[in-house]
């Protein structure tokens, strides 16, 4: 037992010393990212190819997670480059200052919804995929889906899973989507869709598991999410829905911190973010929409394409995060 | 001289066992209060706003209600099919029943609660056959709400409560049962005069854990509660620290909770000396579960209701099958695909299994040594008299229940920030998470240890002196082996929690050290369903195995330390 | 008139029995007969706690093994384990009154004379952990005492009932159990180990081997 706990010592403490021939760059992301079937080990080796360097992925358990990770950490953080915040998460996280500003030129390469341009801009964040949020359905078994976020909040035929916004994006995705279509009538609309929700999760996997088990017509996800299911499981039923009134956005972004002694080498993984070795690894990896015009699957054509996309300025969201979730609290609890 | 021999044993490990919970206690409440101080120093917070502001007296009362609800079912369902299970020992489907029960425990709660939906859920088995059967008259009830959170937990719980009760009604003198027949006593007199006598101090317990358990539950009350009506204050909590970044708001509720845990431990810890002395204490000689067990009268055959008796205690079995034996099943099913195979063809499954029995070992090795000696100071300190006896008691009981107490994500955080002055902390996660499993599994331990401890104890006194058995010597000899079944569910029960747990590690992060709890979830967060069920089904297959060989090791290190 | 013929018990680990014999039972009867040749399992089988794979057992002209063992009219006394031991003396011998509630101002007085006669009057109401295992093994025969005189249940099956007591009250629970028998007809079946019961209790002497085939 005691030569047990010994080594196990001795290897954890030798084990930070073994990478240290090549210039290591440490990244922050989530964990789904780094899984043998996610987009790190492709991205790993595109560049590592190219720089003579080591990255080294450490996954932590979200987007939000990274955030507070760091919010502990503060300037004696030990990673170079975050990848993996929201534009939600964004205001948040400059401002804890440990953002700099990464030089890269970012929106001559980038293509996004035009709706959006603008608000994800930003000195300090490179974006590297994004998608739209949606209603996944099964078109075997629902054969008129609504149309539009107000035929969902109106018809009572549809009964939703959804996440809870103060623990999962998508949640809180689509509460700034009912925000940006409603504004001052949210409350209103929350009511009335309350009715329909069968109930609200932790996590997108516990809400997606209960619909694919038949618990509701429909579930919060993302608009590429049948992408998966035609491309991984030849399965062409799953579909979004098209609402008329447009989509919200969500957009992910990298940054570069102050505090990172290889900032040359992290703002060259930066500039690597916009090529195609990283951004086609992308669609089958991660699921979601590149952000730079690349040659995606051919299935990935078969989505939707919403005619208007959504999304606040991440300060605005800051700023309202909270007491639009009271909203959202109020418009649940009292019936 | 033997006198002198044996108190100064009982004192030092009593002694030992409350020092042992200072430490833990003492290292709980300051890494909390650092937290809020180091939350505060960050940002500001008016604790009294917090306290109007925040529905928390709603939060407590909808808690509290799911709690009250969760325990209070689980043991009116508990008594009647432990008793039954008592009963029918002899029946083959006995140990692998029991075992199953086991495995209950170690299903991550999104996979249980995923099965569970698939047997209550709306478009579950249940639903479906009561729609064929009623042509689609009558509609299934819509389980999503307090039901359906009171539903879950009793899947977890009501297996915790009929594998400690079964022992204690398998452990009644062969006489008692014959007095209970010849005198013919009803249902309800069998109950009274025999089962609850035996059961009462152990019931306090027992519920206390369960509806600590349920108050603190989260992802449970969220997936099944249908909305946040139905919420807790570690959802609170939680969504403080990860939603409003506001470590200080979540240091403060986490102080809520705890000063809430705490009275009821100290309530607990008051009722249960005065049920102590009216309780029976049971303690027959022999390995109890390998008795020549006598069917009782109805199985006999006196011309009258073997098949009535056989139909009625079915009957009250069926919870068992509804609300347990489905689900489990349900997930067992969705584990079958081809994705099974795919699964265990992939090198990090086999990485992380081999991570996880080696922190599954170490944690429950230390957990059952800390268990052990914390109930050992627990019924020390009951058999004797002094003044202040209930407050250290009720201390040490604080101690096993800590964890309880703190939400795994405060407790994760404090942890993050003391220990990175030290060390890097990614390397040190194994140790995060050996620790955190100890604790977790620290009331089942002591639950199960305790009683029995008791009872040796005291039943016991007069010969242990009088043979001259103290000390190291009395423990090897008698101790120990006597308690080999309790030690073996208890190691079974820890490896399965060791097995299965997630809770703090998720906050370091960690690209190396991969556990398989920690590969379900990262499988299922991008869309690979099938894979983390597959896995699921994996890791209830090594737990099984763990409760198998658990067993055999107790006791083998039982009769081993009997020759030393 | 008690008869057993061809009883046949096989126990789970495979320890098999085979008795017949018939008791008159007009005085007591002793059994006699080594450790572990099968006492307990006799009174047992008789008394319904366990039930005999084949074979007939009667008693006056009622076949036993049709009625279960609250049915049947008889008292067991075991070698241990006879009270309950978290409810007092008193309630210990009531609750013998099966299934009674509430015992009527009758029973009452039987219960109250036979503590007497067995000198256990001042342990009515403390505990069975509180009192010798002597007085404690009178208590239980006071319940079987009870039992003859309240219930009519007048077949005492005794297993080894004065183990532990000293002379003189072992004397005295001798000589009730004979006026007894004498006076209202008790039937009483003791297993025991010593000699002298026997000649004590005026009973006859049954060797366990004569039982056994």
């Amino acid at each position: 037992m005691k030569l047990f706990i010994t080594s196990i010592t001795f290897f954890s403490l030798i084990f930070p010393l073994m990478g240290l021939s090549k210039e290591t760059l440490t990244i922050y992301t989530y964990d789904s990212f780094i899984t043998d079937w996610g987009p790190g080990p492709a991205i790993k080796e595109n560049f590592e190819k190219k720089c003579d360097c080591e990255i080294n992925f450490i996954g932590l358990d979200s987007s939000i997670g990274i955030l507070g990770r760091l919010q502990i950490e503060g300037k004696t953080s030990k990673a170079d480059i975050v990848l993996g915040l929201d534009t939600n998460l964004m205001s948040v996280a400059k401002e804890t200052g440990l953002f700099a500003p990464h030089t890269v030129d970012v929106s001559s390469k980038v293509n996004l919804p035009k709706s959006v341009q603008g608000k994800w801009e930003d000195n300090l964040f490179v974006p590297f995929d994004w998608g739209y949020f949606a209603f996944i359905y099964d078109s075997e078994k629902l054969k008129e889906p609504p149309q539009s976020m107000q035929a969902l909040i109106e018809d009572d035929d549809f009964t939703i899973i959804i996440q809870d916004p103060r623990t999962a994006t998508p949640g809180l995705g689509l509460l700034l989507w009912i925000k940006s279509i409603y504004g001052e009538d949210s409350s209103v609309a929350w009511k009335n869709l309350s009715e329909k929700i069968v109930t609200t999760t932790k996590g997108w996997w516990d809400a997606y598991s209960l619909f694919l088990n038949g618990e509701a017509d429909m579930v919060l996800s993302y608009s590429t999410s049948p992408a998966y299911h035609m491309i991984a499981e030849g399965k062409n039923n799953y579909k979004a829905a098209e609402f008329k009134e447009g989509h919200y956005v969500q957009i992910e972004v990298a940054g570069l911190l102050k505090s990172s002694s290889n900032k040359d080498l992290a703002r060259s993984f930066l500039e690597f973010i916009l090529t195609d070795g990283f951004q086609s690894v992308i669609p089958t990896t991660n699921w979601m929409y590149p952000v730079i015009t690349t040659n995606n699957p051919k299935e990935f054509s078969e989505l939707i394409k919403p005619k208007n996309a959504f999304l606040f300025d991440s300060k605005k969201v800051n700023d309202n995060r909270i007491s639009w979730t009271q909203e959202w609290l109020e418009g649940l609890t009292q019936q | 001289m033997i006198k002198n021999q044996s108190n100064g044993s009982k004192i030092s490990i009593s002694v030992l066992g409350i020092g042992v919970t200072m430490v833990i206690l003492g290292a709980s409440l300051s890494l909390m209060v650092f937290l809020y101080s180091f939350g505060v120093g960050n940002q500001t917070l008016d604790f009294s706003q917090l306290l109007k502001d925040f529905r928390v007296g709603a939060i407590l009362y909808v808690a509290g209600q799911q709690a009250f609800m969760s325990c209070f079912v689980s043991f009116c369902l508990a008594v009647p099919i432990s008793s039954i299970l008592a009963k029918r020992y002899h029946w083959h489907i006995f140990p692998p029943l029991f075992g199953m029960l086991g495995l209950v425990l170690v299903m991550p709660t999104t996979v249980a609660a995923v099965g569970i939906l698939k047997v209550w859920g709306l478009n579950g088995w249940l639903a479906q056959m009561f729609d064929t059967i009623s042509f689609g008259t009558v509609g299934w009830v819509n389980i999503y709400g307090l039901h359906g959170v009171v539903l879950a937990h009793v899947f977890f719980n009501l297996p915790l409560m009929i594998r400690v009760l079964t022992p204690i009604f398998l452990s009644f003198p062969k006489e008692h049962i014959f007095l209970s027949e010849q005198y013919g006593f009803s249902r309800v007199k069998f109950f009274w005069v025999l089962e609850w006598p035996a059961i009462k101090r152990v019931a306090l317990s027992l519920n206390v854990l369960v509806f600590l358990l349920c108050f603190t539950s989260f992802s449970l009350v969220l997936m099944l509660g249908g909305g946040p009506k139905v919420t807790t204050l570690e959802v609170e909590i939680y969504s403080a620290i990860r939603f409003d970044f506001s470590i200080a708001k979540a240091a403060a509720l986490s102080l809520i909770q705890v000063a809430i845990v705490a009275c009821v431990i100290f309530i607990l810890t008051f009722f249960e000396n005065g049920l102590s002395n009216n309780s029976a204490i049971y303690l027959p000689l022999g390995n109890r579960l390998n008795q020549e067990k006598f069917p009782r009268a109805p199985l006999r055959n006196y011309n009258k209701s073997i098949v009535i008796s056989l139909v009625k205690d079915i009957f009250w079995l069926s919870p068992l099958i509804f609300i347990i034996f489905l689900p489990f099943f349900a997930v067992i099913l969705s584990g079958f695909s081809e994705s099974l195979i795919k699964v265990l063809k992939w090198e990090i499954f086999w990485e992380s299994l081999k991570n996880t029995i080696l922190i599954a070992f170490l944690s429950s090795s230390l957990a059952i040594s800390l268990g052990f000696l914390l109930a050992y100071s627990k019924v020390i300190l009951r058999s004797s008299n002094f003044f202040g006896r209930n407050f250290f008691l009720g201390l040490i009981e604080s101690s096993i229940l800590i964890y309880l107490a703190i939400p795994a994500i405060v407790l994760g955080t404090a942890l993050f920030i003391v220990l990175r002055k030290f060390a890097d902390v990614v390397a040190l996660s194994w140790l995060i998470l050996v620790l955190s499993n100890v604790f977790l599994c620290l009331p089942f331990v002591v639950r199960i240890i305790e009683p029995r401890l008791f009872s040796l104890e005291s039943k016991h006194k007069t010969l242990y002196k009088s043979l001259g058995l103290v000390g190291a010597k009395k423990f090897f000899a008698v101790t120990l082996p006597s308690l080999n079944v309790e030690l073996g569910l208890a190691l079974g029960i820890a490896l399965a929690f060791s097995v299965g747990d997630l809770s703090v590690i998720a906050l370091f992060g960690s690209n190396d050290f991969q556990t398989i709890p920690w590969l379900i979830y990262q499988t299922a967060g991008r869309y690979g369903l099938s894979d983390a069920n597959a896995l699921a089904l994996l890791l209830l297959v090594v737990t099984f195995f763990f409760f198998f060989c658990s067993k055999f090791l107790v006791q083998k290190v039982c009769s081993i330390s009997v020759k030393i | 008139m008690l008869e057993l013929s061809d009883i046949k018990f096989r126990y789970l680990k495979g320890e098999y029995f085979q008795f017949s014999y018939k008791f008159d039972l007009l005085t007591p009867v002793v059994i006699q007969g080594v450790s572990g040749s099968g006492k307990s399992t006799l009174l047992n089988i008789i008394a319904g706690l366990i039930s005999p794979s084949s074979g007939y057992l009667r008693f006056e002209d009622n076949d036993l093994l049709k009625l279960s063992p609250s049915e049947r009219p008889l008292s067991v006394l075991f070698q241990s384990g006879n009270l309950f031991d978290h409810i007092s003396c008193l309630r210990n011998v009531e609750i013998g009154l099966n299934m009674k509630s509430r015992i009527n101002s009758e029973e009452q007085f039987i219960i109250e004379e036979v503590f007497q006669n067995l000198g256990i009057s001042d342990h009515k109401n403390v505990l069975p952990t509180e009192i010798s295992g002597g007085q404690r093994k009178r208590i239980a025969l006071a319940r079987a005492i009870v039992r003859a005189k309240c219930l009519g249940k007048k077949l005492m099956l005794l297993d080894e009932p004065f183990n532990g007591l000293d002379f003189e009250t072992k004397s005295e629970c001798i000589n009730l159990l004979k006026d007894g028998c004498f006076k209202e007809g008790y039937k009483v079946i003791i297993v025991s180990h010593d000699n002298n019961d026997p000649t004590l209790l005026g009973a006859k002497r049954v060797k366990l081997e004569n039982i056994l085939k």
